[in-house]
Formats: C-alpha cells, structure tokens, sequence
C-alpha cells in the first residue's frame, strides 16, 4: 500500500508506523550526509562558485588583478605564474587567475541557465502528455522522438546560425540552443513517472475529491516527481558545461567561458614552445566542476532514488 | 549453419574488396610540393577575384600579356611576346605570341584580351576590381557612366527639386552638404570638369540659390546627358575599335588616358588576364566556367583536383608555351585556415611551404630557432579599421581623428605582434620609389583625442554609443581588437567591443556597410602609391566606408594625369596643403629643357599630388591605420626559387625543390 517515495503528507493514513517523524526529504538528506563523495562534490563545488562570482571583485581590490580590457598591458604579455600572478598572464598580459574566474561565471551561469530551461519545458511537456495520456500522449512524445532523431550538435549549430551574428556575440541563444537540446530526456523520464503516478490511489482520492486538472498535477504528481528531475537536473548542468566547451572549440561557443579559455590555450601548444599555463588552468577548473556536479548528480541519485536505498 | 558462416563470410569479402577498391582509387600520385594555401578561394575567376589567396591561384592557371619575374616581380613577356610604347607613353602596342594556347588547345589572339577586358568593365559584370583598369581610354565611360547618369537623372535632379520646394529662398550650405553625401553626388560626377558642378560641390558657406542653382540644374542635366552619350559610345567602341583592340590576331592595341608607369605591372596583374571567351559566352558553362570540372586557363598550371577543405592540385599545363621552363609538375595547395595546424603540417614536413602566419605566442622562439626558414620581410600592406563614414557619430571626422590618436600602435606592434611590423600614422607604406609620404597628424596623442571627441560631443566619452568592432575571424585580429577596445576604454571612456565573422560573412558585411568600426588590411597591387590612395575614391569598390571627399577624389583624377593639374593649377594650387612644394614641381615641369625631362618632372609632380591626396586621408581619418605588415613564411631550406618581396608574392612558376643528396 505505501508506494515507496511518496510524501507521508500525500497519502494521509499510509505511513508506517516505524517510519513516523521522518520525512522522505529528511530521509534523503541524511542519506546524501552520509555519501562522502556527494558531500565533497558539493563543498567544492561551492567553494568553486563561490571563488568565481566572489572573487574578481576581491582580488581587484586586495591584489590588483584584473582582466577587464582597459586592464590589457601587453607589455607584460604571457608570465609564467608566479606568486605575484599564480595563474600567469594571458597573451595581452591580463591576470589569468581573474580572467579563469570570471570563465566560470559564464560556463556556470550556462550550465545553470540552460538546465533550467529544460526542466521547465521538459517537466511541463512531459508531465501534459504522461497525465492526459492517449492521442496526446502518442503525439507529443513521438514529436520527441523525431526531435531525438536529429543529432543534438546539428540542432544546436543551426539555432546558432539561425541568430544573426551580432546576437551570437552573447551568451543569450546558447542558453537557448542548449537548453532546447537537453528537455528532451527530462520530458519522457518526467512523463514515465507521471504515467505510472496518475493512477494511484491518491490521485484517485483527490479527483474524487473534485480537484481540477492543474491541481493534481501541481499539488500531487509533480511533488512526487521531484527528486528524479533534481537528479537527472543535476546530471544536466555537466552534460550542458562540457557541451558548451565543445561549441567553444567549434568556434560557436561563449565569449570567455572556460571551454573558450581552453581553446585559445590549445592554439599556443605547440612543439616550439607552450604556455601552458593557459590551456591547463581553464581546464583544471573545468574538469574539478564537471567532477564535483558528477558526484553530487550520483549522490542526489543514491539518496532519492529509493530502489537503490540501502537497507 | 555453415552456410550461414559462408554467406556472412561472403558479404565481408564484398565489403572488405569495396573498401579496398575505394582506397586504391583515391591513390594519387604524391606531389612535387605541397603549400598551405589558406583559405578556399572565393573564386577562380580572375575577373571577380580580390584576395590574395585566389591571386596566388590566378597566377598559376592564367597568364596576363605579361607575367611578373619570380625574382623581381618585373613584368617579363608572357602572352606577350613585346611591345612597344609610344613617346608619349599613352599607347602600346603588344605583340602576341603565336603559339600561346588556352589549356584545351584553342589558340590565344589579340581579340581574346580585347574581349576579356570589355567583359571586365561591362557593368553586369559588377567586378570590384575593374577600375585598377580605369586608365585605359573609355573603360571608365564604359564601366560607370551609364550608372552615374541613372543617379543623376532618377535621383539627384528629382531630389534637387524637392530641396529647392523646401527652401524656396535658396538652399542653405549644410542642408545642401548633407544632400549631396545623401545622393552621392561627389560619385556621379566624378571628375567632371563643369565648373557650375565643381562650384557647388565646393560650397561650404552661404546659400545655394538662384541663379547658380538654375545653372547647376542645367549643368547636371548636361553632365548626365554627356555621361550617358559617352557611355553609349564607350558600349559600341570599347574593347572593338577603341581603348583596348585587335589589330590583328597577334597584334593587340591598348590606348591610355594618360601615361601610367605602372602599366606593365598592371598587364600582370590578374584582373587584367583574358578569359576563356569560347567557355565564358557558351550558353552551358555561362554561370559556372570557373567551376574546377570546367575551367580553362592558359597559364603553367592547370587545375587537376579540388577537393573543398581538403586539397587543391595543380599540374604543369601540357599546353602552356613555356611548359619547359616549369619546374614542378604536381603542386598541392592545403586551405588550412588554423595556424597551429599550419604550423604542426610544416613542421612535421607534411608541407614545404607555410603561407599562413604562425601562432604570435611562438614568433621570437621561432625566429630564434628557424632562422634560415622562417622569412620575415617588410610587406607593401597595410593594417587598418574602418570606420563607417554613413553611420553616426563616425560621420563626424573629429570623432574618427580621436579614436586614431587614442591607439597606441607602439604596443600592439612590440609587444602583442612581436614580429617586427611597422606602426602605421599613414596608409601608403613606407619605402615606395619616388614617394614620401606627408607629415602626419596621428600618433598616440591622449590629451589631443580628449579634446577632440569633447569638442564632438562626448566629453569623457558620455553619451557615446557602445561601438562594434568587427573583424574576420584569426586569432591576431582578435588579440588587437581586444588591445584596441582596452585602449579606447581606457583613454577615452568608450565601450567597444570586438566581434568576428568568418571571412566571406565579414565581407559580406563590410560590403554592405553594416558595421561600425571593421578591420581590413591592403596590399599593394603595384609598387606605387596610387594603389593604395584610388581605394578611398568615392564609392570605390574597396572603399566600403561610405566617406567621400570630391576634393580626393579630384586629386586622384589629377595624378592620373598630371597635365589635368596643370590646366586648373592655379585655382587649386590655394586648396592644397603644402602649395610650395607644388609651386616647385611646376616650375620643374615648365623648366624641363626636353621631353624625357619632362615626363620626370611630371612623374614628381604626379608624387606631390598623391601626396596631398593622403595628407587629406590622415586628416579625414576615413581609415585608422595600425600597421604595416612583415611578411612570415615558412619555407623549407630544399625550396629553391622562392625569394621574399614586399608584396609577399612568390609565383609558383618558379619555385622548384633541391634535396640534398642524402645517402
């Protein structure tokens, strides 16, 4: 009777007596407390972001380092690192240690960005067509399915080329293409849940109840699909960093975010000489976020996720 | 079940023989010297070609009456087998050789070029480049006067009426400023020598009225009347029996407006080469002759294969007259844009010769390591930005000097190119015989700029609109706009920012005036200043900033001739910028005890007033010079025949390959 993974407060009467003081959420939470890994992934992640989005502000300050481009001396073109610079100066002798952070707001704020792009279409599109069923459900998911046929590279390059070059220069379209590309695993997961969640009992109590439509999906079904969308969005925002690192190399990416960084590194890597300094730090950077969100992705799994519960 | 395993097996022995068979058939022979060529090329027609890398292509499938010495870069015979040139340096008469062929057999005659270039100037053509041949009687007559008799008749005169409607007690100078920048005036009546036309052009102060109105109206009726009647003459006679014709099959006429010492330059040069006319007029090959499966070249390279981002092959043409003297009998051409991948091919020795530049982080550790290889020379080429002239606030010249004086080009040339280019305060480069360029005013002058862009209106930069710096896409275009945007932030308060294009939409763009601030770069067709100053004439077809200065374009039209100058010197002689050094040459030119003195003096002359022309050019700031350019190749030591010149060309008609012996 008491489907595991649902909200005590759902189903009023069904909880198991054992089980009584503990919500699911508090459940998850001290599941994901436990998985060192998570945690890890977690506090370096916020300390990454934190670094990223407080940092520029206070190394201008506190050590004079700044990348903005009226801060360009190219006189003082490609230094090593040192303890004055600790990331080396770029090729028109910017700090690299704010330029790498300043990369990460923009590969974050894109990871971020684009992930909630597509939990919004995803979930609505996929919560619709999972509840209302049927013809709908058959149409709306076999436009998903042609959607999948089209390979997602293809699609995102052609948005871009889609928005005029002007526009391209901002990170706007992006967000836009990679968001567009990514809602559509989140919609048939969203809509899996949703079918096997409208028949249950609960949702059953509450049409009787006279609940309209908008309500039950809201108030009763969506709740309970929360933990897979935050798991698989958590899993989103890496999938999406590493996609607009790839663009970058293409050439279609964002203005300075750590895929670009890393793809002008690449250019002055070569068997004369390397500035190494400019390829590895943005990709340090990267790879220490894609690490962490991948870690957290797998924890938020392991704690939400009750068939892989432990015992 | 052994059946089974048969089939399978079958099938597999089918598909692995396919494969085999694919590889076996895309065996080619390899070549005798492979090249990173660059880009694709836009084109292979050398009537609409403009760059560089397609120049380099129309070297080796087309030859010019003349071709340039792979060593000197002098005209040497070619089609041509002589000439001769009157005294008076205005008529050629050109012998062709007789067993000179296009690649499929058909014989080359005089008729071919006389063809050739009328189809270069016929205006449906629309060739960017056709007026490099404007110096030949009538071309230009033929080319442009039916359109600026168009403008004048379907635009200027109704929009004149509808001006004087508007201020019916006469125009006043600005409102008739504005409307002759607005209808191109300055280009429809290029080089007229009406004097009601020139006066108003002139006019600058006070109120145009009547009666010098009444009189401009009918002046340009007539001057749009004479345009179209000499069009018209120039439709029937052009390329038949006037400017450029056939005397015989081997004997080809060629008339000039005035004498022009680079002429025989310009007969190699690849606007001026014939095209196959038997292919071109076909009603099947019309649209697509230059298309590889089709082309046909008379040059010593014939096109074998091309392979769009892949390779392009060229082979020593069976045909070509001089096969003999053609040393390489397969060329690979590699458009590779990446210059790390350029870089990676020549060092790894899958490439002999490197035209693209390396990598700027790596420049001094190179030049340190690969000093016989890696070539740096002065370069005829100019780096700059233009600025759109139509678009506000960079209609206002004061805004464009500021902007010229706020960059610093000392530090972009030392410290982000590092390879030795020169800074640029002028667009004519430095070094051409004869030529000395003008004082200029440009130079890093911070307090200077300050003042000029507060006295336009923007003091500290406020109210200034966030400028779009456009440039195609490299990494070195990238690294100066981005030093650029940081000096004009940092000077003068203004928020650029650079944004690239890949090279045919940045065209595209730059053609069609839609940007604010863009790179380009020039490099000299000839070794005279004139190539790079008749760029800036008004609505050139490289000019693509909108600025327009009749007073420019008039001091080019005199240095076409100098004789023209001389019939108006004293009422221009008050307009120029150093009337002295004019005044000098004048007498030099009257004082000139015999005709070849004289054709000196004019020569001198002719300078001067090239050199007034770009005094007005650094004041006018149309264009912010940056740099002027070295030339990097990379060139492996067993590549003989390959000598580095200003203009970085290096036919590959001379180049051959000596290996040491090894053992």
């Amino acid at each position: 009777m008491s489907a595991p993974g649902r909200p005590a407060a759902a189903a009023p009467g069904a909880v198991p007596e054992a089980h009584k003081g503990t919500s699911l959420s508090a459940d998850a939470w001290r599941r994901l407390k436990r998985n060192r890994a998570a945690v890890g992934g977690a506090l370096v992640l916020l300390a990454l972001a934190a670094a990223c989005f407080l940092g520029p502000p206070l190394l201008d300050r506190a050590f004079d380092l700044r990348a903005a481009p009226e801060d360009a001396d190219p006189t003082r073109a490609y230094e090593a690192p040192s303890w004055s610079e600790p990331l080396g100066r770029d090729e028109l002798g910017r700090s690299y240690l704010v330029r790498v952070l300043e990369g990460g707001q923009t590969s974050l704020l894109v990871g971020i960005v684009a992930t909630l792009v597509s939990v919004l279409v995803g979930v609505t599109y996929g919560a619709v067509a999972g509840y209302y069923g049927g013809r709908l459900d058959e149409v709306m998911m076999r436009v998903v399915d042609f959607l999948y046929g089209i390979p997602y590279m293809f699609l995102v390059i052609l948005v871009l080329l889609v928005v005029g070059d002007e526009q391209r220069q901002s990170a706007v379209p992006v967000f836009a293409a990679l968001g567009l590309v990514q809602w559509l695993t989140m919609a048939r997961i969203v809509r899996g849940q949703v079918l096997t969640l409208r028949h249950q009992e609960f949702v059953l109590a509450a049409r009787a109840l006279g609940a309209s439509d908008a309500r039950i999906l809201l108030q009763h079904i969506l709740p309970n699909t929360l933990g897979v969308v935050v798991v698989y969005a958590s899993l989103t925002v890496p999938a999406v960093i590493i996609l607009e690192s790839f663009l970058s190399f293409l050439g279609l990416g964002v203005e300075n975010s750590w895929g670009q960084l890393a793809a002008r590194g690449m250019d002055v890597v070569n068997p004369i000489r390397a500035y190494w300094w400019l390829l590895l730090y943005p990709s340090l950077f990267l790879a220490a976020t894609l690490f962490s969100l991948n870690f957290l992705g797998d924890g938020l799994r392991d704690a939400l996720d009750p068939r892989t519960r432990e015992s | 079940m052994a059946r089974n395993l048969l089939g399978i097996g079958g099938v597999f022995a089918v598909a692995l023989l396919l494969v085999g068979l694919t590889f076996s058939t895309t065996q080619e022979a390899p070549a005798d010297f492979r090249f990173i060529a660059g880009a694709e090329p836009k084109t292979l027609d050398p009537h609409l070609m403009t760059g560089q890398v397609e120049g380099r292509y129309a070297d080796a499938l087309f030859e010019g009456l003349t071709y340039r010495d792979p060593e000197t870069l002098e005209p040497r015979p070619g089609v041509a087998r002589s000439w001769e040139i009157s005294p008076d340096k205005k008529l050629y008469v050109f012998h062709l050789r007789p067993e000179a062929r296009w690649d499929d057999g058909t014989p080359i005659t005089a008729h071919d070029f006389a063809w050739s270039w009328r189809r270069l100037q016929a205006p449906e053509l629309g060739s960017e480049y056709a007026y490099i041949l404007h110096v030949v009687r009538g071309a230009e007559a033929f080319n442009a006067y039916a359109g600026h008799a168009d403008l004048l008749e379907s635009t200027v005169l109704p929009g004149l009426k509808a001006l004087r409607a508007d201020h019916p007690g006469g125009i006043p100078a600005p409102a008739w400023q504005r409307y002759v920048a607005k209808a191109h005036l300055n280009d429809a009546v290029k080089g007229t020598t009406d004097a009601p036309i020139q006066a108003a052009l002139a006019l600058k102060q006070g109120v145009l009225a009547d009666p010098a109105l009444g009189a401009l109206e009918a002046a340009l009726s007539a001057e749009a009347a004479r345009r179209r009647a000499a069009a018209a003459h120039a439709r029937v006679h052009f390329g038949v029996d006037e400017g450029i014709y056939a005397r015989d099959d081997h004997t080809l006429v060629v008339e000039l407006i005035a004498p022009t010492p680079y002429f025989l330059e310009l007969t190699a040069f690849y606007t001026s080469f014939p095209v196959p006319r038997h292919l071109v007029e076909h009603p099947a090959h019309r649209d697509d002759w230059f298309l590889p499966e089709k082309i046909v070249g008379n040059g010593p390279f014939r096109l074998a294969a091309w392979r769009v981002n892949e390779k392009m092959r060229l082979v020593r043409s069976p045909t070509y007259w001089n096969r003999d003297a053609i040393a390489l009998d397969v060329i690979d051409a590699f458009p590779v844009e990446n210059s790390s991948a350029a870089l990676n091919l020549y060092l790894t020795g899958a490439v002999d010769w490197n035209t693209n530049p390396p990598p700027l982080a790596i420049v001094d550790a190179l030049r340190a390591r690969y000093p016989g290889e890696y070539v740096l020379n002065p370069s005829m080429t100019v780096y700059y930005y233009r600025f759109n002239c139509t678009r506000k606030p960079f209609d206002d010249p004061r805004v464009r000097r500021a902007i010229a004086l706020a960059v610093d080009r000392e530090t972009i040339v030392r410290h982000v190119l590092r390879k030795g280019d020169t800074p640029a305060q002028h667009i004519v480069p430095y070094g051409l015989p004869g030529y000395e360029p003008p004082p200029s005013p440009l130079g890093l002058k911070v307090e200077e700029a300050r003042a000029l862009l507060a006295e336009a209106g923007y003091p500290g930069g406020r109210g200034f609109p966030e400028v779009k710096l456009l440039y195609n896409t490299l990494e070195q275009h990238k690294l100066i706009a981005e030093t650029v945007a940081g000096d004009l932030k940092r000077h003068l308060g203004l928020t650029v920012v650079p944004f690239n294009q890949e090279w045919q939409a940045y065209q595209a763009t730059t053609l069609a005036g839609e940007y604010d601030m863009a790179r380009a770069g020039w490099i000299g067709d000839y070794a005279d200043p004139n190539t790079f100053l008749d760029l800036w004439i008004t609505n050139g077809g490289n000019n693509q900033t909108g600025w327009s200065n009749a007073a420019y374009d008039r001091l080019l039209w005199f240095a076409a001739d100098p004789d023209r100058f001389l019939a108006e010197a004293d009422a221009w002689l008050g307009r120029l910028a150093e009337p002295e050094r004019a005044r000098a040459r004048i007498a030099a030119v009257s004082a000139a005890p015999d005709p070849a003195a004289q054709v000196e003096a004019k020569a001198a002359l002719r300078m001067h007033l090239l050199r007034e022309a770009e005094a007005l050019l650094v004041t006018e700031v149309p264009v912010l010079p940056v740099y002027f350019y070295v030339n990097q190749n990379l060139v492996k030591p067993h590549v003989k025949g390959w000598h580095p010149n200003p203009q970085d060309i290096h036919p590959l008609r001379g180049l051959f390959v000596q290996r040491p012996e090894g053992p």
